[in-house]
């Protein structure tokens, strides 16, 4: 995991990845409708407000014995009519602003015709909310003006409404608009009540607005003599979805949006996933043997010497492209001496531990052997290199208690102890050891040198937000940003 | 391990794979966004009235007490390391807006009026708007954005305001701010309204508008305007990240009507 912690693109990706995915998805969980409640404790016009000019947040509260009680428990789809225009059974709303809301729609139902239901059910029995609301708004509203049935459950998590109504003349995708942009603005509420409350009042003024623009086209008599045979935007409204029927492509996209997304996401992401895969195997492989990147050669035939004589011949441009282009039809005899000259030319500093060279062999033995396994020998006597492990070490055995790696995630102070001491180097003849025991050991608070930043401090739960207490000093206008 | 033999460029699908997220993110709210392009259902009605609607002789003003609101959007970490939304801030004070020259602005082609705005004495901003027969239109202004003052033009100019305020009229205004910012207001005429304010008590007509722009703004305000007075009442919510951001509350308490 420490390619993860360090490697910089690896990072963004996955910072790239932590920051979208919670936004693309609740973008493509967005409906009219269904919106996550958000916070706010604000007054909503048009309920009536108090006198002066600082408005009452919350209207003043009642004692115990004022609170009124539920509303008696009915199944609701069989009621012909709600004895309230507000029903909170769950008694989310202070009785003084249920109050008030209750007066404020029942005024605009005799008045204007505009039926608006406000719900706090504790559950819905089984009932979908929109086909709930939907079944309640044509079985208490039906052939009214304008309707809407607005549903907070602890089961919806946030409220939503069906509309509905007979408003002539309406554009549907129009109503649509402002009913969508009204649900927002209703759920800008944080607290249940409010958002209940608000949406309640958004949906409402939506519908008051658009009756009063039927009413006017029909003042103004020019288009009067169309209105009464035409169709209403609210009264083709999808149930199912709250939004209007000439909206209904664009609702069957916005379902198969809410496949699409997770599926394009689920495949990027998937690839991301695979592309990770495939980085940390090559940075795994480049670990083992980081000279052989980049060739042609597969690692497990590098790795492992496990091609055999038969193998070779039937690939010999691939070989021969790792040994110097050896034409196709050379034969592994060939190719044998080629590399057997080739390490001709080796320094004569190669260690005695070097593997014999090819050429010294009898052929028949050379040819049964690894041809791989002999090619990477007879490379590293043509181009001897340094191993990743011992490449910056001071040559001063004892002086140097620091190992520097280069080989893979970049420069990192290890201390000497995980080495055997001061003069531990690692043993030449398994240098890659030393990177896993890097890798692996633990390391002791006492080293002489960090290996990683310290681990952060435990961070004290979070907990739920709560309001601070207001501040002493009045707030000056700059902070209004006037 | 034949994943490691498989010659694909590793940083092409890295970023591929990012360009495809960037793109997605970038795309999806468009296309969320898609059903708020909606369009008005019926034309403006010219106004009936014209005449004097709204006074803009120099010298006038406007006094309103204010209240304001702020909510804060973001959580915050208390000393003992609780996460807490903080109380929202509340402010009193007094916004004057006068009426103090005509002058250009802009790529205005006849002289506006502008507008001085202060709150509680301190100059904050400049609004130039042009007062035709039957409408105003506004082009911005300059404000004071902490400590700088900025230039806000609005192109085209849009119409905040008409004479004929009919129950049911509404219109429709976009503009361009800078390069970058697009508004969007959409008025509608909510009706008469009796109002009592500190100035005293007027038959005023309630008109909301609600607006975004593309920074993902949104506002709603309702305002009670009173021929031949001007706004006497203003009730506004500024939302922010889908939350409320700003409640601003404002009542005329003094009117002078200018002789320039």
């Amino acid at each position: 995991m420490n390619n993860l912690r360090f490697d910089p693109i690896l990072r963004l990706v996955a910072i790239a990845v932590l920051t979208l995915w919670p936004h693309v998805y609740a973008v493509a969980q967005d409906s009219v409708t269904e919106m996550r409640a958000l916070p706010l404790d604000t007054p909503l016009l048009p309920l009536p407000e108090p006198g002066g000019l600082s408005p009452d947040l919350d209207g003043p509260v009642l004692g115990a014995g004022e609170q009124d009680e539920p509303a008696e428990e009915t199944i609701l789809t069989e009621l012909d009519e709600p004895e309230r225009m507000v029903l909170d059974r769950m008694m989310l709303m202070p009785p003084t602003r249920r109050i008030l809301m209750e007066d404020f729609l029942v005024k605009s139902r005799d008045e204007r015709g505009i039926h608006v239901y406000c719900l706090a059910l504790p559950s819905l029995d089984g009932n979908k909310p929109r086909d709930l609301a939907r079944t309640l708004g044509k079985r208490w509203a039906e052939g009214k003006p304008a309707y809407a049935v607005v549903i907070y459950s602890p089961e919806t998590s946030f409220p939503i409404f069906q509309v509905g109504g007979v408003l002539p003349g309406l554009d549907p995708s129009y109503s649509t608009t402002v009913l969508r942009e009204a649900a927002a603005r209703g759920n800008a509420h944080q607290a249940p009540a409010e958002a209940l409350r608000g949406m309640t009042l958004e949906v409402h003024e939506e519908l008051e607005i658009l009756a009063n623009r039927v009413e006017l086209m029909k003042e103004d008599g020019a288009v009067a003599s169309g209105l009464d045979g035409a169709e209403s935007g609210l009264n083709n409204l999808d149930g199912s979805s709250g939004m209007s029927a000439a909206a209904g492509m664009r609702n069957r996209i916005q379902g198969w949006r809410r496949f699409l997304w997770p599926l394009v996401i689920g495949l990027v992401g998937l690839l991301l996933f695979g592309a990770l895969l495939w980085w940390l195997l090559r940075k795994k492989a480049r670990a083992r043997n980081p000279r052989t990147q980049g060739s042609g050669v597969r690692a497990s035939e590098r790795h492992h010497g496990q091609v055999t004589n038969e193998q070779h011949r039937q690939s010999p441009r691939r070989e021969g492209g790792y040994l110097g282009a050896l034409p196709v039809s050379t034969s592994p005899e060939n190719s044998v001496r080629s590399v057997a000259s080739l390490s001709d030319q080796a320094p004569a500093t190669l260690p005695e531990s070097s593997a014999p060279v090819a050429g010294a062999m009898p052929m028949s033995k050379a040819m049964s052997a690894p041809v791989a396994q002999t090619t990477s020998q007879e490379r590293g006597r043509r181009l001897p290199s340094v191993e990743p492990a011992y490449r910056l070490q001071s040559p001063y055995g004892g002086g140097n208690n620091i190992h520097i790696d280069f080989s893979s995630e970049g420069l990192k102070t290890v201390p000497s102890e995980l080495f055997g001491g001061s003069a531990g180097f690692p043993p030449p003849d398994s240098p890659s050891s030393a990177f896993s025991d890097l890798r692996e050991a633990p390391i002791s608070s006492g080293s002489s040198a960090p290996v990683s930043a310290p681990l952060p401090e435990a961070r004290p739960p979070v907990s739920l937000p709560k309001p601070k207490s207001q501040p002493s000093q009045p707030p000056s206008p700059d902070e209004f940003d006037y | 391990m034949n994943l490691t033999t498989k010659r694909f460029p590793q940083i092409g699908v890295v970023f591929g794979s990012l360009a495809v997220l960037v793109l997605g993110s970038s795309v999806i709210p468009l296309v969320a966004q898609d059903a708020n392009s909606g369009v008005d259902i019926a034309p403006t009605t010219e106004p009936a009235d014209t005449s004097s609607f709204i006074p803009s002789a120099v010298g006038t003003v406007w006094e309103y007490r204010l209240v304001a609101k702020k909510f804060a959007t973001e959580l915050e970490r208390l000393p003992n390391g609780e996460m807490v939304l903080p109380a929202p801030k509340e402010l009193l004070a007094t916004r004057r807006r006068e009426v103090v020259a005509t002058e250009p602005f802009g790529s205005a082609t006849v002289p506006l009026c502008k507008y001085k705005v202060s709150i509680n004495g301190k100059h904050v901003s400049d609004e130039f708007c042009e007062i035709r027969a039957g409408e105003v239109l506004s082009y911005g202004g300059k404000s004071l954005v902490r400590g700088d003052w900025a230039t806000q033009e609005l192109t085209p100019a849009i119409r905040t305001l008409q004479a004929d305020l009919r129950r049911g009229i509404h219109w429709k205004a976009e503009a361009q701010i800078g390069d970058s910012v697009r508004i969007i207001r959409r008025f509608d005429v909510l009706g008469p309204d009796t109002i009592t304010v500190p100035a005293g008590t007027y038959n005023a007509i309630r008109v909301r508008f609600v607006g975004q722009d593309t920074s993902g703004g949104m506002i709603k305000r309702y305002f009670w305007f009173v021929h031949g007075t001007g706004v006497v009442k203003s009730h506004a919510i500024h939302y922010a990240k889908g939350r409320v951001a700003l409640v601003e509350i404002e009542e005329l308490s003094l009117f002078e009507r200018g002789s320039g």
